[in-house]
């Protein structure tokens, strides 16, 4: 029996595919020394993002964090900009000005990534007493990892967003560390259960199934029409935390308790949705071929060079 | 020995562990990560009930420092990036500062926050910042900013003896340098300036990592230069700096903080104020949030050409 249909679950895997294999490129763009900053890469929670954005229309809004690629993806900012944006050239997605941490692309509702743990709370606050003010349909998405629920700001938003009755689903991925610290050590009690505390509609799911996030969020979405809810998705993070980390936290074998997302739903494609194994890699390799020549484009754009207009740069008229 | 930044530190830290049972080092990632740097990088190993990793939760950690200093701990706080500090700046302003003057002396709060700061790793605006400025602003604190391995030792050693609350940064730029670092513990004195480099045609007042940058510039020109380092912005030994001042007849103060309402604007009122009437100019980062691309990044702060056209400015028409 199939709840989902063919068209829309293969639409995840090219999703989570483009998110995986943008990551790996700018890993290796990183190893072959065209990286400046840092960057933070999301492999292994791509299932989030997609079934999550998937559910949105353009004119919903949603927030990210330092890990902020796959959500961009997901919402539908283009990987060429994203490349660029990565790379320091004037034609990414940001000017080049905020690098890998702070993609944003307002005209599909992705209002950007977050230098500052727990930053992105509040901000999500306004968005959302904005849309209510306006009696907009459409909702707030506030991704964060499980390290920020430990940020004043984390809990004075849930207690605000909940007071107010904002429509903002808080999506907490909790990718079991916050850089090196264990979450099952860091966090007093669950995230969940802190969220029902504050009188919010709450929801834990298996972050590596899309179809249990594609559910969970459907669910999200008839909750927050009475008000805020937070959903927290376990997952797990296959990479180090930022391109300096050596792991020294958590042993090698650890990730094999762990699913990985898209081997999990190429799994089901070819088991439940007789798509065969072939069909599949000449996904893989068409959006691999894509994405390898948007980076080598990108990497060859002009570089972002100081504003002409410092003033206009960085105050708007 | 040569050390770099890091180990000296580093080593700072563990002798300073290993003779005072009330120094403890808390922070987010201090221990098996090493910190956001590698500064604590072993140091867990050896005094597992005295590295604290913390949640991330700046606030909360500040207030555990302030608080443990109230009963005669020393506790040493790393907030990883000193932008950061902005979400502890209601623990560090409104109670640590505080406390010993609203308490009439009874209380003291003897703790350390160490905290990377500066740009030069292409992180952008929420990871490059200069905040040595804000803190200089607030009675109460004392905010170092040691240029060199040496330097960063000593003060480290000297903000843990001291009974005020002290802030630390750290330039992160400077993490990998070396320099000749003694093996066994040693004070740098806070509110107290050092003469890097004596001359007699021009004083720089370099603060931070603009000490080596002045140091360059300093090799490449035909004019004898002095160099200051305050080394402590607050309180500010304007004594040392008056004093060169007057005996150059030029100065040029840099920071790698924007200037606009910063140290260097403060250095410029107490020498004027101090009766130095001789040629004053400075160069500080641009008035604009670190960018991410390394083009604009490198032109943010002070430049070499820069500061060499500025010194040329200042020579010409006497
Ligand atoms: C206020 C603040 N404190 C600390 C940091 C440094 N830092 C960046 S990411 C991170 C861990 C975040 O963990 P989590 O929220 O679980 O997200 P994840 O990295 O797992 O996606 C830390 C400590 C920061 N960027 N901002």
């Amino acid at each position: 029996m199939q709840k989902i249909n063919k068209r829309r679950a293969l639409s995840w895997y090219e999703t989570m595919i483009r998110i995986r294999q943008f990551e790996n490129i700018i890993d290796d763009k990183n190893r072959a020394g065209h990286l400046y900053g840092t960057t933070h890469l999301y492999n292994g929670q791509e299932a989030i993002a997609t079934a999550i954005c998937d559910l949105l229309v353009p004119s919903d809004l949603i927030l990210s964090t330092h890990r902020n690629h796959g959500h961009a993806i997901a919402k539908g900012t283009k990987t060429y900009p994203m490349f660029a944006e990565i790379f320091g050239k004037q034609t990414g997605t940001n000017g080049g000005h905020g690098g890998s941490m702070h993609i944003s692309d307002i005209t599909v509702g992705n209002f950007g990534g977050n230098g500052i743990v727990g930053g992105n709370y509040p901000v999500a606050l306004g968005l959302g007493q904005a849309l209510k003010m306006d009696h907009s349909d459409n909702i707030v998405v506030c991704f964060s990892g499980d390290g920020s629920t430990n940020e004043g700001t984390f809990h004075e938003s849930l207690n605000l967003a909940s007071i107010w009755g904002l429509p903002i689903i808080f999506v907490v991925e909790n990718n079991q560390y916050a850089m090196s610290s264990d979450a099952s050590v860091m966090i007093a009690g669950s995230i969940s259960e802190r969220a029902k505390n504050y009188n919010m509609a709450t929801f834990k799911v298996d972050g590596q199934d899309v179809f249990a996030v594609h559910e969970t969020f459907l669910q999200a979405q008839d909750a927050v029409k009475q008000g805020p809810v937070l959903i927290e998705a376990v997952t797990y993070r296959f990479k180090g935390h930022s391109r300096s980390d050596i792991e020294q936290y958590r042993t090698p074998d650890e990730f094999f308790n762990w699913e990985d997302p898209i081997k999990k739903l190429r799994e089901t494609l070819i088991a439940d949705y007789d798509i065969s194994a072939e069909e599949i890699a000449l996904i893989d390799e068409k959006t691999y071929q894509k994405l390898a020549s948007e980076a080598d484009q990108a990497l060859s754009d002009e570089d972002t060079i100081s504003p002409v207009d410092i003033w206009k740069a960085v105050y708007s008229e | 020995m040569n050390k770099t930044y890091l180990q000296a530190l580093n080593e700072g830290l563990r002798q300073l562990l290993t003779t005072m049972p009330e120094a403890y080092i808390l922070g987010e990632d201090v221990g098996t990560y090493g910190g956001g740097f590698g500064v604590t990088k072993g140091l867990v190993a050896d005094f597992p009930d005295r590295v604290l990793d913390t949640p991330i939760s700046e606030a909360a950690i500040t207030g555990v420092a302030t608080g443990s200093a109230l009963l005669g701990k020393r506790p040493i706080l790393e907030i990883q990036f000193s932008d950061f500090l902005t979400v502890a700046i209601d623990q560090i302003v409104n109670e640590a500062a505080k406390i010993h003057f609203l308490s009439n002396g009874q209380q003291s709060v003897p703790m350390v926050i160490r905290a990377a700061s500066g740009s030069g790793t292409g992180a952008s605006a929420q990871h490059s910042q200069s905040f040595e400025n804000w803190f200089s602003h607030v009675p109460g604190l004392i905010v170092a900013m040691p240029a060199n391995a040496y330097d960063a030792k000593g003060i480290l050693v000297s903000a843990v003896r001291n009974n005020n609350p002290v802030l630390i940064f750290e330039p992160k730029s400077l993490y990998k340098t070396s320099a000749h670092v003694p093996d066994e513990l040693y004070e740098v004195p806070l509110g107290q300036a050092k003469t890097v480099v004596s001359g007699d045609d021009l004083t720089i007042i370099a603060i931070g990592r603009m000490v080596e940058v002045a140091k360059k510039v300093a090799e490449q020109v035909s004019i004898s230069i002095e160099i200051v380092d305050p080394i402590t912005i607050s309180p500010l030994d304007i004594g040392t700096l008056v004093s060169s001042a007057k005996k150059t007849g030029r100065v040029l103060i840099l920071t790698e903080a924007t200037k606009q309402s910063g140290i260097s604007s403060e250095i410029l009122a107490q020498l004027i104020e101090a009766g130095f009437s001789g040629k004053i100019k400075r160069l500080g980062g641009k008035f604009m949030p670190i960018s991410a691309a390394k083009f604009v990044e490198l032109g943010q702060v002070p430049t070499e050409i820069e500061i060499l056209e500025t010194i040329d400015t200042l020579l010409r028409d006497d």
